[in-house]
């Protein structure tokens, strides 16, 4: 975000804050109207009901493990996506034109196909809606507006993609009594297994029994011999994921006609290394410039990667990070002529950006700005000589880009600063041939957004459809920022929102080879994912079966702030 | 006269250029109670404790004939506080008596550097965060 509209936002956020005490949207009729009767048209409670039926809640958890085993990491999401791309055309009844997933990762009409180098795996399908029939209808050069709901199909855990020969992880069960593994040796030993055929399919067996049973809570699971199921990526993401697919098939089954198109896609790239080239090849966004063209023409974003059941993110924790590589000249060995170090070099670094204190260090209500070196890699070295090269991976956060920019002035000077030291300490300069050199491996950026206010078009749908629906109603939204696809959206202009939708009994181990969770209530589930339809529905309008038009909600122009195609 | 000092000052030279009799690499290993980088801020992190151990080290023994670090690893995610920090302290010395010096001025540079990095973040050791303890700490083998 530029600093003039920096300044912007703070001052609309203090005039906002004088305005009103809680976080709660200003809803306009348009917007409860049209929910509302989205909601009664009779084929979406046909839909409501098969979504909250035992069929579906057994499909949902069938299709959960079936790709949630196939493991996928962020850049490596390509055995997934293919997975996915081909139960669109073979199972759930799209069109192979209307599913967009290229084994190059190329989508017709995106903003950039290329991010850090590398392609991008989403797989998507589109909805084609009515609008560009209409008299006057606006497109962004050639395209028309469009919503999009999504999840993401990138997992932490592996972090290495396997081989081709092993594709998937076990998925492994253990009475929900017994503590929490607390090594892979042990998740290893653990004997009972989700099994699973040739063709990947899930194997109703005795193991199967044990593990699709669902609960209310995990006091429930463990009173009544419940198996807490063993998967990475069970809660974060593919849970909700397959909720988000389980929308689109459903829209598809019951023949959802939208005003606006809408796309319902599985992301890629949102964890780690993934740095959100899932999103910001949908937004075009460009992270030399931070500007994105949202080439595609995106009215409005509904993102579904909330863990928690219930729980909803309006603010975008911004980030940096940054992996820099120190490497020195070959053949050093210890007792001949002294001469610079990488692993000095990056020590000097690493040793100036511990010193840093952000300004939540030094006042508590300050923005909670935060940084970590969290990776130091070395090579190893013989007796006798030292670490060729070294690198060193930090993550600086904030919740506004005024203090992420801030922090960020502080720490990236420190690389070359620590470099320059390290070779004039050996009457070296930075260049010279027998100096230390410095690499700039990857640079990550998740652009930071706080709303000003909390009326935008995204948060009052997901309002109103709480109400609408009788679900997740809240007294007032959550104001806390967390990282997520949001954030490209957010920055680009585009309303959204990122909610929970999967409903376990009970989950842990985000993020770690440990991740599990227990299937939970399937009505509530349900409800949550025709929720999460309505939302798309009340943005991008809808034709009822009675032959009523419901106008869209969301305006007919995405945001964009760039016009720069990359 | 003056032979008789150049002989001294070669003979010295020789005996400072002269290969080291002794040898002797150290593990040092830094234990922390990680987190995620954003969630748990605030915690004490081994990464950071290590690079400050270093550089008490290196004030300590500036001679790369005497000292060279090598093989700092640590953490295991760009987005969390580092949980550990492992390097190794490659020394050499004349005699036994030089190298038992050495190390202790190694072991009292790891924990000027760990203490520091306590010190930054408040932390002692006995307090506890997220059902760990939350002051990072050091063995040297």
């Amino acid at each position: 975000m530029k600093q003039s509209r920096c300044a912007i936002a703070v001052g609309l956020a203090l005039f906002a804050g004088a305005a009103m005490a809680a976080a709660v949207p200003q809803v306009s009729s348009d917007v409860k109207n049209s929910a509302e009767a989205i909601y009664k048209d009779p084929v979406m409670q046909k839909m409501l009901k098969e979504l909250t039926s035992k069929e579906n809640a057994q499909f949902r958890f069938n299709t959960h493990l079936e790709l949630a085993r196939i493991a996928s990491p962020s850049r490596f999401e390509m055995r997934r996506q293919q997975e996915i791309a081909r139960r669109m055309v073979e199972e759930w009844g799209f069109d192979k034109k209307d599913v967009m997933a290229d084994k190059d990762g190329v989508i017709k009409g995106a903003g950039i196909q290329i991010v850090d180098g590398k392609p991008v795996y989403n797989v998507c399908v589109r909805f084609p809606g009515s609008y560009s029939q209409q008299k006057g209808a606006k497109t962004y050069k050639g395209q028309y507006p469009k919503v999009l709901l999504e999840g993401h199909i990138d997992t932490v855990n592996p972090a290495e993609l396997p081989p081709a020969e092993r594709p998937y992880m076990p998925v492994k069960l253990q009475k929900a009594t017994e503590p929490i593994v607390s090594s892979p040796a042990a998740l290893a030993a653990l004997k009972d297994e989700v099994h699973f055929d040739k063709k990947g399919r899930i194997i109703q067996d005795a193991n199967y029994k044990k593990a699709y049973v669902r609960y209310a809570d995990e006091a429930e699971a463990k009173a009544k011999g419940g198996y807490r199921i063993y998967v990475p990526g069970f809660g974060d993401a593919m849970g909700n994921t397959t909720s988000v697919l389980t929308a689109a098939i459903m829209m598809k089954k019951y023949n959802i006609k939208p005003v606006y198109d809408i796309w319902v896609c599985g992301t890629a790239g949102e964890e780690g290394k993934g740095n959100l080239d899932g999103m910001k090849q949908l937004y075009g966004y460009n992270q030399d410039t931070g500007k994105g063209n949202n080439a595609l023409n995106f009215v409005a974003n509904f993102g579904a990667d909330s863990t928690r059941p219930g729980s909803g993110i309006m603010n975008y924790l911004g980030s940096y990070r940054f992996e820099i590589k120190y490497t020195e000249p070959a053949g050093y060995k210890q007792g001949g002529a002294e001469a610079p170090s990488a692993l000095m070099a990056m020590n000097r670094s690493i040793a100036k950006i511990a010193d840093v204190k952000s300004p939540w260090d030094l006042d508590k209500k300050a923005e909670r700005t935060t940084y970590t070196v969290g990776v130091s890699r070395c090579d190893d070295a013989k007796p006798g000589a030292r670490s060729r090269s070294c690198t060193l991976m930090v993550d600086m956060r904030s919740p506004t880009q005024g203090p992420l920019s801030a922090i960020r002035a502080q720490i990236e000077p420190t690389f070359k600063a620590a470099l320059d030291e390290e070779n004039a300490k050996y009457g070296r300069k930075t260049g010279d041939k027998d100096a230390v050199s410095m690499e700039l491996v990857w640079f990550g950026d998740r652009p930071a957004y706080q709303r000003p206010h909390y009326n935008d078009i995204a948060s009052q749908i997901y309002w109103q459809t709480a109400r609408t629906v009788n679900t997740d109603i809240i007294k007032e939204l959550s104001t806390r920022a967390a990282s997520l696809n949001d954030n490209v959206p957010a920055a680009v202009g585009v309303p959204t929102v990122n909610f929970n939708v999967h409903t376990p009994a009970v989950s842990g181990g985000g993020h770690s080879f440990n991740e599990w969770g227990i299937p939970g209530d399937a009505v509530a589930e349900g409800k949550r994912i025709f929720r999460m339809v309505l939302m798309g529905l009340t943005a991008a309008g809808y034709h009822t079966s009675s032959g009523k038009v419901i106008a869209p909600t969301a305006a007919d122009m995405g945001n964009r702030t760039t016009e720069d195609m990359y | 006269m003056k032979a008789k000092l150049l002989v001294a000052l070669l003979g010295s030279l020789a005996a400072g250029v002269a290969m080291a009799e002794v040898s002797s690499v150290l593990t040092v290993d830094i234990a922390g109670p990680g987190g995620h980088s954003n969630g748990a801020y605030g915690r004490t992190n081994a990464v950071h404790a290590s690079a400050r151990a270093i550089m008490e080290i290196e004030k300590a023994i500036p001679s790369q004939k005497q000292c060279v670090v090598s093989a700092l690893n640590g953490g295991n995610s760009v987005n969390s506080i580092a949980q550990d920090g492992h390097f190794k302290v490659s020394l050499k010395a004349k005699n036994a008596k030089e190298m038992e010096a050495l190390k202790k001025k190694v072991d009292a540079a790891v924990a000027a550097g760990v203490k520091a990095e306590n010190d930054f973040r408040s932390v002692k050791e006995g307090d506890m965060t997220g059902g760990v303890p939350a002051h990072v700490r050091y063995t040297i083998k």
